[in-house]
């Protein structure tokens, strides 16, 4: 079996582009709260998220292919941007790598329908009709066709912010793109190690993007009733395994990786900078949005992430949990991590880097993997922020609100998602 | 775009189009650019550029008209030779009644 290696990470955070100022802040303890601004919020039960603070010509400045700004939803620009990271620091260049044993493996959401002029003109059209007037229906297409953009459905393919990676570094070969909400881009980076394991692929380009800030977006998390809609405080509302919590808090961004073959890295002259040691995915197989009392399906992904590394439960230095903040999730993990590690989970740290960032969604595994690599290159390890009061069901070490320098080798990354989805990565220094 | 406009004006709006579009620089594009073959336009560039015309100039264009009025039955390989910036000047030229 071959062994992964990440060689470059790239990341467009809630707190803005690039790796260092998405670091330190989640080592200060830093919240990315902020008010929404960028549509009209006022009617909506919860007005804040943690959106990435760059909009307009500040975010578009830094596509370097500006025509190809017409295909991107947003998503999409944030996965170019921070795939332009992490393949710089890789040091991966057209000649030592070949374009046909180079990869691509994206988790992408929400349809791409984050396109906020099309999804205002499709309610604008939709909304304008009038049930059971067949005259306004008649009149559908051509409304649609003269007042949406052309190429505004392409923004709405999952696939395209893959692709415009692919075009860009010219990778030929295994091309995927995975969408499983929550759990999108754990898979996406996870299917990527395997490839890499198996020696179908000498590098990969792994990640994941998503923006759902948007009145759709906002819509429907309100709707299933899973946001924080603690308007008043909302600097401190997003409060995972606090018995407080009422629910997590949008984020949107993208985290990037080149993950790579280790003899590939080496021969060379590479650096690698931490190693994908195992992964796994499972499915509740239960209900679409309620994890089953049991935690059978996250239990069974942490174990077999564990034995996919060869390491026994007692290795791990820490877990980046799910924690998303909602009252079934964080009461439902401490119960599989409990079921897991046994005794040995009440020493174990377990933080929620989500307290910061909010919740990514299909990009959120990937965005914590990046918490995990930090923790693993610097020994910190990030805190849960806003923990102030304990939950008799949530009893383990949160790493609450500071963070901690302890030695951290091995590190489980948590990301489970609706419709049962559980993925587990496991990350190690090398 | 009125009916009035001269000739100098619509060339430029259309320039303006297929610069907006392509994002190459005005000083590039000339009346003789092979939209596909000089300019590395893709198929779904046309569309916008379709899309920008029509809103641009007042008309309708269906959506083969622009490939049609280079000649009947063309290939793919025809139409990336005869595609030029004035081509689809003369094609706005006929449609407006410029």
């Amino acid at each position: 079996m071959k062994r992964a290696v990440i060689t470059g990470a790239g990341f467009v955070s809630p707190f803005g582009a690039g790796k260092d100022i998405y670091r330190n802040n989640i080592f200060s303890g830093v919240s990315a709260s902020r008010l929404i601004t960028s549509f009209d919020a006022s009617s909506f039960p919860t007005r804040f998220a943690a959106d990435v603070p760059l909009y307009g010509s500040g975010l578009d400045e830094l596509i370097e292919n500006q025509k190809s700004l017409k295909t991107m939803s947003r998503a999409a620009k944030f996965a170019v941007i921070a795939a332009d990271e992490a393949f710089i620091q890789s040091g991966l260049t057209a000649d030592n790598i070949n374009p046909y044993r180079f990869g691509t493996s994206v988790g992408s959401g929400g349809l791409g329908l984050n396109d906020t002029d099309y999804m205002e003109e499709l309610v604008k059209l939709l909304t304008g009709l009038k049930a059971g007037n067949e005259n306004e229906y008649s009149g559908l297409w051509y409304r649609t066709s003269k007042s949406i953009h052309p190429l505004t459905p392409l923004k709405a393919l999952p696939n395209i912010p893959t692709a415009q990676i692919a075009i860009k570094y010219n990778s030929r070969g295994d091309c995927l793109t995975v969408t499983t909400a929550c759990t999108s881009s754990a898979q996406a980076i996870g299917e990527a190690y395997r490839k890499i394991k198996f020696g179908l692929l000498d590098a990969v380009v792994c990640g994941g993007s998503d923006s759902m800030i948007t009145p759709f977006g906002l819509s429907a998390f309100s709707i299933l009733g899973v946001i924080s809609k603690n308007n008043e405080e909302y600097k401190t509302a997003c409060r995972p395994f606090d018995k407080t919590r009422d629910g997590f808090m949008i984020g949107e961004g993208a985290a990037m990786y080149i993950l790579e073959e280790l003899e590939h890295c080496k021969k060379r002259g590479g650096n690698p900078l931490a190693e994908i040691a195992g992964y796994s995915s499972t499915n509740d197989a239960y209900r679409l949005t309620d994890e089953p009392p049991d935690a059978a399906g996250s239990v069974n992904a942490m174990k077999a992430a564990l034995d996919d590394a060869g390491i026994n439960p007692e290795e791990i230095d820490y877990i980046n949990a799910h924690g998303t903040g909602t009252r079934m999730n964080d009461k439902t993990e401490t119960f599989a991590i409990k079921s897991v590690f046994g005794k040995q989970a009440y020493g174990i740290p377990v933080s929620s880097t989500k307290s910061m960032t909010g919740h990514l969604v299909a990009s959120a595994g990937a965005m914590e993997l990046g918490a995990c690599l930090f923790a693993v290159l610097n020994d910190i390890i990030p805190p849960t922020i806003n923990y102030n009061a304990r939950d008799v069901d949530c009893d383990l070490d949160y790493v609450p609100n500071f963070a901690r320098e302890e030695k951290v080798r091995t590190v489980l990354s948590n990301s489970f998602g609706f419709g049962g989805q559980n993925a587990c990565l496991i990350i190690k220094k090398i | 775009m009125t009916e009035g406009q001269s000739a100098e004006t619509l060339k430029a709006a259309v320039v303006g189009i297929i610069n907006s579009s392509l994002r190459i620089p005005q000083s590039r594009i000339l009346e003789s650019s092979r939209l596909f073959r000089d300019l590395n336009a893709e198929s779904i560039d046309l569309l916008d550029i379709k899309y920008e015309l029509e809103r641009s100039f007042a008309v309708e264009i269906s959506d083969t008209e622009i490939r049609d009025s280079l000649g009947m039955n063309l290939t793919q390989a025809e139409v990336y030779e005869k595609l030029t910036v004035r081509s689809i000047i003369d094609f706005i030229e006929r449609k407006t009644g410029a």
